[in-house]
């Protein structure tokens, strides 16, 4: 699990980055496993997407292990 | 290997023993996908435990597989999930509020002076109101809003949402500051 200390974004840089739509992390979970299949068609949400994985450490870092999780075998 | 949508059907079906098969390979995934995407954080015991509580979910949310993924993918997902939030609530249980609060680190990976974090300080003070205020403060003092979500008994999306309004009030606040002080923040700060 990621230490908090290694990967934190100040304050400063995600008010600078915050915008007035966001997706929450429901949504991102709800969508995650088909962005990371291609599903996601709308280029809109896969933008939203892109910056709440940005914005959040916590859906970022699920992302990551998901993705590793699903690579495949070598060999 | 089985097929998506043959593992889907069988675990939909009515017949018991195709349900019982399918239901044996899709542990057999979980418990080979979390240990890989996880690797030593999760140790035996809890690698079993973990797959077993994903593998309940599974069964349970086997309604609300739109197909919009593949089945293995959709299915990962809410293992990983489950298995972080379990990380994370023991990696924290015994961390109270208050002390995440007092750890709150304004300046992050930045180098922000003093008077940044001054005036970020100010904003927290003047324009959150007492719920913002304590959520932004638990998350930058590294409560992770999986673990402030379970103890607030909301989802981790609304306690996102209460930090999502939180740093819109405090760019507005800071932004008026800013113009008021003829567009520096330097200005403000000094």
């Amino acid at each position: 699990m990621t230490d908090k200390q290694s990967s934190h974004p100040s304050l400063r840089r995600l008010l600078e980055t915050t915008r007035d739509e966001e997706l929450d992390c429901d949504r991102f979970q709800e969508l995650v496993a088909s962005w990371i299949d291609g599903g996601i068609t709308d280029p809109k949400l896969r933008e939203l997407l892109a910056h709440h994985q940005q914005q959040c450490p916590e859906c970022s870092e699920e992302l990551e292990i998901l993705r590793r999780a699903l690579e495949p075998d070598a060999g | 290997m089985t097929i998506d949508r043959d593992w889907i059907a069988a675990l939909r079906g009515p017949d018991q023993a195709a349900r019982t098969r399918a239901g044996a390979d899709l542990r057999d995934f979980l418990r080979r996908t979390l240990a890989k995407g996880f690797g030593r954080q999760l140790a035996d015991a809890d690698l079993e435990d973990i797959t077993q509580e994903s593998l309940l979910r599974v069964h349970r949310n086997l309604d609300a597989f739109a197909e919009q993924s593949r089945f293995t993918t959709w299915a990962a997902a809410i293992g990983v999930n489950h298995a972080l939030s379990e990380l994370r609530r023991r990696r924290y249980q015994h961390v109270s509020l208050e002390e995440a609060i007092e750890q709150a680190d304004l300046s992050g990976d930045d180098d922000e002076s003093e008077a940044d974090v001054a005036l970020l300080r100010q904003g927290i003070a003047e324009a959150l109101t007492d719920r913002q205020r304590v959520a932004i403060q638990a998350a930058l003092g590294g409560m992770p809003l999986m673990e402030l979500a379970r103890r607030e008994g909301v989802s981790q999306g609304a306690v996102y949402k209460l930090l999502h309004d939180a740093r819109r009030r405090l760019r507005s606040y800071l932004e008026v500051k800013v113009n008021r002080a003829g567009g520096s923040l330097q200005e403000v700060e000094s």
